[in-house]
């Protein structure tokens, strides 16, 4: 809405080879290749159905998340990615991603994913420690990591994000800057750096808070790995564009970017979220009934996932997912699309509430180095 | 001439709370027929939902019973309920008063308690007829002999006639009724001489205005008669009369002897107050009933809106209250950390509790209650008094000569082996023991001399969790005793936020002050910057806690497109802040407030 008519696209996999000890993501382990392409012909179903919703509009980013995409075969990826083409319009040179685990990149079907017009990659490291990715779970080590952004670069990939974790229980202060330290020196032209969150239902959450075998390092340990990392990125040349996101000019995330700019997006497939036309809502998150949804060729939509937002709650969105930019939100913006002055529907007197935490020059509202420690707080005013 | 007495009986029964007394109630109005079994909701005479859920009474219950004796008469019994509580004992008094004997209800399975007592003693003192009954037989544990035994060693009254009953199973409630008609005696008076009438209850009625309960002792009242409240010299023109049975019914007079009510136009409760004396305007009696005493509050607290902008339904809702309970004064009063708000005077710590809970359950507000405060006597240097039941109201040390605060008797019963644990609670409530004895061979009756400002803390739940609520306490106000208390004050970031100030003893100051600090560190939540918690007397700080300054609060997680979920997530955290109280850069959750006055078990 605000940079182009254009949608995002987000096809959603739901499916990895174990479930990490942190994931409360909408993922379940299977291998079962029939499973596998039951659901990605279910998937395909949807891109047509979908796109017989929003014939008109260009789709200018593609992004393939789970769960752990790279699970999929070459055959089943190039299956959805032929019905997008077919059924979608896609701009001249639209972003399309595809996440991986690198224990399921292999060299062959890195190349085959660049031969079908995936552009980007992004690799879920998460740490070069392999005693912490053993503790996190994770299905790879340190070697597989190397081999998997080997095998992008070797196919072509001149767009790779590498995902890193901190915060971790048992990881230290050393471990998390040695692993900031190979990423910079692997050069990928985007760093995404997320603080992890015990959620409750994890099997890591069991183990700090009712078992105890497990102790989260401290906030000030969590904020000073954040601060650390941002220093040595940016020393290193990187942007940090978002709260999480890092990238060399020029290869900010296309697609992510929709969801802090209030831009329209439409999520296919199990649980994916959507924000298209005004409307949000969310696809069913029971596969039995987002399959039954597909073959009676209607949309995998429950009723009640379909928000009934008032234009209050949506500017309140407008702030808190703009606030997540660098950049922050333009004032100017705001008022455009709501019709109402920004000091009108918000207390002037927060940005003295937190002065030195948010910063106002008269036209952009952005969260400073010290707001961006304590977001969800400042966040939480505006909605 | 005045044969219509003979035929009326007007009692009360008195027991301790959970002795069976509201279960006897609803088995003698469904024997005499009044309401019909099917009807019959339980625990007629309670019929507030707090009630019925605390098994106590709060307010009075008054019926008028039809009973068809064996002897040929019909006989109508006036049932005056009375409140169930040691807050209450001048109420229990006022309804005592107005009877002419009392069904004194003592469970077989456990014997007298110090409620029991105080009752009967208010019955002694009002020279009512007792006639004792064993409840709960058909339970194995009873023990009727040995009780029996009890009541005559204990209260000395002879109860070897004391009808067996269960007013549960309905075991013996038929012979109790006959006993009734020939134990208490039918009333006296003379319906020919000048109006003298007791109010010993009243409520507030949206049509009516109030309607007083009452007993006349002397002469007749009727529609049209213009009335004096006698202590507050008010005349008010009588504009109903009539009984209950057990819903109003009007009747053309109410004679000497009997007992019902009389709406007269008048607009407060507090205006027609329990103990007055009702008489004619127009031929008044010469002397009112003795016994009349102005209700004092004994214990005041703060109440204050949980959000500001509900001032005014508090306001709306405390004057609800008010209007139908004369012994609840309220007045407004600013606190510089909760802003805008009411002091509320209590006749007990439980009364408190009734009138808060009424709050938020009838009139759905949130309020935070401050610490209860007794009223202390203030002697200043230049030989003033001043009564101070606010903390903040304390005036400066400097011209203080000294303080009294109030102390009472309370008499502790327990099983024998409690005693010790008992004993200790006491004394760490600075009580002292002046008398104890052996009730029967296993328990114990301690009076104790004790601060009031000891007993509204948190005794009665210690008491409780030591005696495994076999436990019982009475107690009533002795007199003023110079004390060494100062003014306690709790100071977040360094401010003194005064609705958590309390006076206390200087002895148990700092163990509070430490206790205080503790729970508060763990309310408060973490600040962007540290949170120094302390206590002081005066400008000295006695305990310390900090709360650490958080670091992080941010979720980098994007949940995909989910915004929603982050929506809902921050809404939370929203609503979360939004229950908080702002002291400076302070912000403190409103069970903050509650916490610090609970009784900790494992201190």
């Amino acid at each position: 809405m605000t940079i182009t008519n254009n949608v995002g696209l987000y096809l959603h996999i739901p499916f990895c080879l174990k479930k990490c000890r942190y994931c409360d993501f909408l993922s379940f382990p299977c291998s079962d290749e029939e499973a596998l392409t039951e659901y990605t012909e279910a998937l395909v179903r949807e891109i047509r159905i979908k796109a017989s919703e929003w014939p008109y509009r260009m789709i200018d980013s593609v992004y393939i998340g789970g769960g752990t995409p790279s699970i999929l075969s070459e055959k089943n990826v190039a299956r959805i990615m032929d019905q997008v083409n077919k059924n979608f319009v896609l701009s001249d040179d639209p972003e399309i991603t595809i996440e991986c685990n690198p224990a399921t990149a292999s060299e062959e079907k890195l190349q085959a994913f660049r031969e079908m017009g995936i552009n980007r990659i992004s690799i879920g490291i998460q740490s070069w420690d392999n005693s912490v990715l053993r503790l996190m779970g994770r299905a790879h080590d340190k070697n597989d990591s190397f081999t998997a952004i080997r095998n992008a670069k070797k196919a072509g990939f001149d767009n790779i994000n590498l995902d890193l974790m901190f915060g971790i229980p048992g990881q230290t202060m050393k471990m998390w800057r040695d692993s900031i330290r190979q990423c910079i020196f692997l050069r990928p032209q985007h760093i995404s750096l997320y603080s992890l969150q015990l959620e409750e239902g994890t099997q890591f959450y069991k183990m700090v808070y009712e078992d105890h075998i497990l102790s989260e390092p401290s906030e000030m340990t969590d904020r000073k790995m954040y601060h650390d990392a941002i220093i040595m990125l940016e020393d290193a040349g990187y942007n940090l564009y978002e709260i999480s996101n890092a990238a060399l000019p020029g290869y900010e995330s296309f697609h992510n970017s929709k969801y802090w700019s209030y831009d329209d997006y439409l999520g296919l497939g199990l649980g994916a979220s959507s924000f298209i036309g005004g409307v949000r809502y969310k696809n069913c998150t029971n596969m039995l009934e987002y399959l039954d949804y597909i073959k009676k060729g209607q949309a995998p939509v429950n009723v009640d996932d379909i928000e009934k937002y008032s234009k209050r709650d949506e500017m309140g969105i407008y702030v808190f997912t703009g606030l997540r930019k660098s950049e922050g939100i333009d004032i100017k913006e705001f008022e455009k699309i709501f019709g109402t002055k920004f000091f009108s529907v918000y207390d002037p007197s927060l940005i003295n509430v937190y002065f030195g935490y948010l910063d106002f020059d008269g036209c952009r509202l952005k969260l400073t180095e010290e707001g961006r420690d304590i977001a969800n707080r400042i966040m939480s005013e505006f909605v | 001439m005045n044969d219509y007495r003979q035929y009326i009986r007007n009692f009360s029964i008195i027991a301790h709370i959970d002795h069976g007394k509201s279960t006897l109630a609803d088995r003698i109005i469904e024997k005499t027929g009044l309401v019909s079994k099917r009807d019959m909701r339980e625990q007629f005479l309670d019929n507030m939902d707090l009630e019925r859920e605390r098994g106590i009474t709060i307010k009075l219950q008054t019926t008028r019973l039809v009973f068809h004796s064996k002897d040929g008469n019909e006989y109508i019994f006036n049932l005056i309920d009375t409140p169930g509580h040691v807050d209450f004992t001048y109420e229990v008094s006022r309804s005592l008063a107005a009877c002419e004997g009392a069904v004194l209800v003592v469970d077989a399975t456990q014997g007298v308690e110090a409620q029991t007592l105080a009752n009967v003693y208010l019955a002694m003192d009002e020279d009512l007829e007792i006639l004792p009954v064993l409840n709960k037989i058909d339970l194995a544990s009873a023990r009727p002999e040995e009780v029996r035994e009890e009541i005559e060693d204990v209260i000395g009254i002879d109860a070897s006639e004391a009808p067996l009953i269960s007013a549960k199973e309905g075991i013996g409630i038929e012979e109790l009724l006959e006993k009734i008609v020939t134990t208490i005696p039918a009333p006296g008076g003379d319906d020919e001489n000048k109006l003298k009438a007791l109010i010993f209850d009243s409520y507030y009625d949206n049509y009516k205005g109030v309607v007083i309960y009452t007993r006349i002792f002397d002469g007749q009242v009727k529609k049209g008669d213009i009335i004096r409240l006698m202590n507050t010299g008010k005349n008010y023109e009588v504009t109903e009369v009539g009984t209950y049975s057990p819903g109003p019914v009007e009747c053309g007079k109410l004679r000497a002897g009997e007992v019902g009510y009389i709406c007269a136009s008048i607009k407060q409760v507090s205006d027609a107050r329990v103990g007055d004396t009702i008489t004619l305007a127009a031929d008044p009696t010469d002397e009112p009933l003795p016994g009349y005493k102005r209700v004092q509050s004994m214990v005041y607290c703060g109440i204050y809106p949980a959000e500001g902008e509900k001032y005014e339904n508090v306001k709306d809702a405390l004057e609800k209250l008010q209007v139908n309970d004369a012994a609840f004064h309220f007045e407004p009063e600013t606190s510089t950390a909760l802003g805008y708000g009411f002091r509320c005077g209590f006749l007990g710590l439980l009364h408190m509790e009734i009138i808060v809970e009424r709050l938020e359950r009838e009139f759905d507000l949130a309020v935070i209650t401050t610490s209860p405060s007794v009223i202390y006597k203030v002697v200043k240097t230049d030989g003033t008094v001043e009564m101070v039941q606010n903390p903040s109201n304390l005036p400066d040390p400097m011209e203080i000569d000294h303080i009294e605060e109030p102390m009472v008797k309370a008499d502790i019963m327990v099983p024998k082996e409690y005693v010790g644990s008992i004993m200790e609670i006491c004394q760490e409530r600075r009580g002292k023991l002046k008398h104890m004895e052996y009730i029967t061979e296993t328990r114990v009756n301690l009076h104790y001399d004790m601060p009031l400002n000891e007993v509204i803390y948190d005794f009665f739940d210690a008491l409780k969790s030591k005696t495994k609520g076999y436990g019982s306490l009475d107690y009533e106000f002795s007199r003023y005793e110079p004390s060494k208390v100062v003014k306690l004050d709790i100071l977040l970031n360094k401010d003194m936020v005064d609705a958590f100030s309390m006076i206390v003893h200087e002895s148990k100051a700092y163990a509070r002050g430490r206790f205080v600090c503790a729970k508060l560190k763990e309310i408060i939540p973490k600040h962007q910057f540290e949170v120094p918690i302390q206590a002081s007397i005066g400008q000295k700080i006695i305990a310390r806690e900090t709360v650490r300054a958080y670091r992080k609060d941010v979720i980098a997680k994007c949940y995909g497109g989910d915004i929603s979920r982050k929506k809902k997530l921050l809404e939370k955290q929203k609503e979360g802040k939004k229950r908080m109280r702002q002291f400076g850069t302070v912000e403190v959750p409103q069970e903050a407030f509650t916490a610090v006055l609970k009784y900790d078990d494992n201190k």
